[in-house]
């Protein structure tokens, strides 16, 4: 039994268990519930549904249809726009209020215990407050517009305004998370490093730029890349505030996908539709992965055990 | 002259500074106090009088009333979704804490074939977003017979390669000559875990069933396609029925998303710093 098993120490050799029991549990709603999904929608991908609702094999029929349907095209595009005006937005002003926030006065620890606060409130909430804020007759945005002169908007009734609405509502609550984040890891730095910089003379934008976010590039890298995957994926304010539209200008690949399976029971088109997302998600993890490797580490990783320190 | 730029600019900088902080602060809560706000207020004829003239009465009820929340309990029957998230929630924080801290344990005090790479397929496991999957998992679910249950709203929420990643780092820091002490005094491998681990283990076990908690609690995109039925509907599928549904009052939807804001706060704010420090360590351990 014990033959492939080789535990960490020669004592321990008696833990009589297999690490495959203690696994098992794990390994089975992992493999049945997230692996075999993952594959069943790349493998579903292939197949049409034909005539009496037997599915057929038809190659990369799915995805050349999707290439020249101009409502996915519309998708991709609305989806890019999205993520390159919301992640980098999230993230230097998240990573801004970071490096505002660092500091240990009344002020400043107050503010980031009020600034957590949209951490506990979830999308769906916070579309449905959004929702009443932003409502173009009763709702206060256009009352306090007015207080500045500018006169009432459509907001998410309008093709030219919605996705900027959506994109205000998740910064609403992606600022702050974000920022967490990057706050716990500037608080990783240690004070010393700043001082040894500017006995040296060091400026605000060298110091940012050769100290911080060097020292940082590990939390920024996750991130970076976290924030992309739950953009990429936006789909709750996009099915509560608008449903698409108006015109499609809100319609994200994730909304497409749930239209296409749940309201029109096109499955085939919808694991295309993920599995061309699967494609996107696969190359940003690589690419954290690479980001994150470590060049020291690689060569210890042969010697002993695998752990980095941040 | 330079000394006294200087100064200038420097208090310049901290006009700035404190405006920046406050203007975020005001965008944050503003939605959140005018939203609590009017769930306290008698009818929603308050709501909108303040609105179209603005006032410190936009965010604070002239005439402070329960009615919001009597309609919500009562003529809405609300406590049944948080009830039902309720349920879900827990039973998956018990479920996940004994599925994913004995994976957790696994990785941290074994050494055993392919654990890097099963260890690596954990981490991909969690980083692919949940929404991703929502469509294939549906026919999965389907095909298991066990759609329409609650069963379908907890077993593919139990196993979740973040909690066994926190695990795993947690119990790395135990020194093995604990372990192997009691593996001289006799002890089997589950008693370990539950007997020798577990009490050392409070700080990480607090973190973890809070992220399964609120991941729980939040769930929505799952809820909504596979439990449909009325008796299984979850909070957050119930919130987003009541969104744009014109019969029912703004004072109601009100009281809903405040409910729904403070049971997580509540739980959260006497335990913020396991919770931080779980969901930060995820982020900085790589």
């Amino acid at each position: 039994m014990n033959i492939s098993v080789r535990t960490t120490k020669p004592g321990s050799r008696h833990l009589h268990f297999e690490p495959f029991l203690l696994l098992l549990p794990s390994l089975v709603l992992i493999g049945l519930f997230k692996v075999y999904p993952i594959l069943y929608s790349v493998w579903g991908s292939f197949f049409i549904r034909g005539a009496g609702g037997v599915s057929k094999f038809a190659g990369f029929k799915n995805f050349s249809m999707l290439i020249q349907d101009p409502t996915f095209l519309n998708s991709i595009w609305i989806t890019f726009k999205f993520n390159l005006i919301t992640i980098p937005t999230q993230v230097i002003l998240g990573f801004a209020l970071a490096m505002m926030l660092n500091r240990n006065t009344r002020f400043v620890r107050i503010s980031r215990t009020l600034l957590y606060i949209p951490v506990a409130i979830n999308m769906v909430v916070a579309s449905t407050i959004w929702n009443m804020m932003l409502n173009p007759s009763a709702g206060p945005a256009n009352a306090i517009l007015g207080k500045l002169g500018i006169p009432p908007q459509p907001f998410l009734t309008s093709s030219a305004q919605a996705l900027w609405i959506i994109i205000i509502i998740c910064c609403w609550k992606g600022i702050s998370y974000w920022m967490l984040f990057l706050l716990a890891g500037l608080q990783n730095i240690s004070p010393s490093i700043y001082e040894a910089g500017r006995i040296d003379g060091t400026g605000f934008f060298s110091q940012l730029f050769y100290l911080t976010i060097p020292m940082l590039k590990n939390s920024l890298v996750f991130v970076i890349v976290s924030d992309t995957m739950i953009n990429l994926f936006m789909f709750v304010p996009v099915y509560m505030l608008t449903g698409g539209g108006p015109e499609g200008s809100t319609d994200t690949l994730m909304y497409e996908a749930y239209r296409a399976a749940f309201k029109f029971s096109n499955y085939n088109r919808s694991y295309a539709i993920v599995t061309f997302l699967l494609f996107v998600t696969f190359i940003i993890i690589s690419l954290q992965f690479y980001l994150l490797r470590d060049k020291d580490e690689a060569a210890l990783k042969k010697s002993s055990r695998k752990r980095s320190i941040p | 002259m330079m000394v006294q730029r200087k100064n200038r600019f420097t208090a310049l900088l901290n006009i700035v500074y404190y405006a920046v902080i406050l203007i975020l602060i005001l965008y944050t809560l503003f939605p959140i106090v005018w939203s609590i706000g009017g769930s306290l207020r008698a009818d929603d004829a308050e709501i909108f009088k303040y609105v179209s003239s603005l006032s410190w009465h936009t965010l604070v009820p002239e005439h402070f009333s329960l009615r919001s929340y009597y309609s919500l309990f009562v003529e809405n029957s609300f406590y049944r979704p948080m009830l039902n998230s309720a349920i879900v929630a827990v039973i998956t924080v018990f479920l996940g804490f004994v599925v994913n801290g004995l994976a957790g344990f696994a990785f941290a005090k074994f050494k055993f074939k392919g654990r890097d790479i099963l260890f690596t397929i954990y981490l991909f496991s969690f980083m692919i977003p949940f929404e991703m999957i929502a469509v294939p998992l549906y026919k999965t679910v389907g095909a298991l017979g066990i759609l329409e249950t609650r069963s379908a709203l907890i077993l593919p929420m139990v196993a979740n390669g973040m909690i066994v990643f926190l695990y795993r780092q947690f119990f790395q820091d135990i020194p093995d000559s604990l372990i192997e002490s009691a593996v001289i005094d006799g002890a089997g491998t589950l008693r370990i875990f539950f007997q020798l681990l577990v009490p050392l283990s409070k700080p990480v076990i607090i973190s973890a069933s809070l992220m399964m908690f609120i991941q729980q609690w939040d769930a929505f995109l799952w809820p909504l396609v596979a439990a449909t039925n009325s008796s299984l509907k979850v909070i957050q599928v119930a919130i987003s029925e009541f969104n744009g549904e014109f019969t029912i009052q703004w004072g109601t939807i009100f009281a809903a998303t405040t409910v729904a804001i403070a049971i997580p706060v509540a739980i959260l704010l006497p335990l913020q710093k396991y919770y931080i420090q779980g969901i930060s360590s995820t982020g900085l351990k790589e």
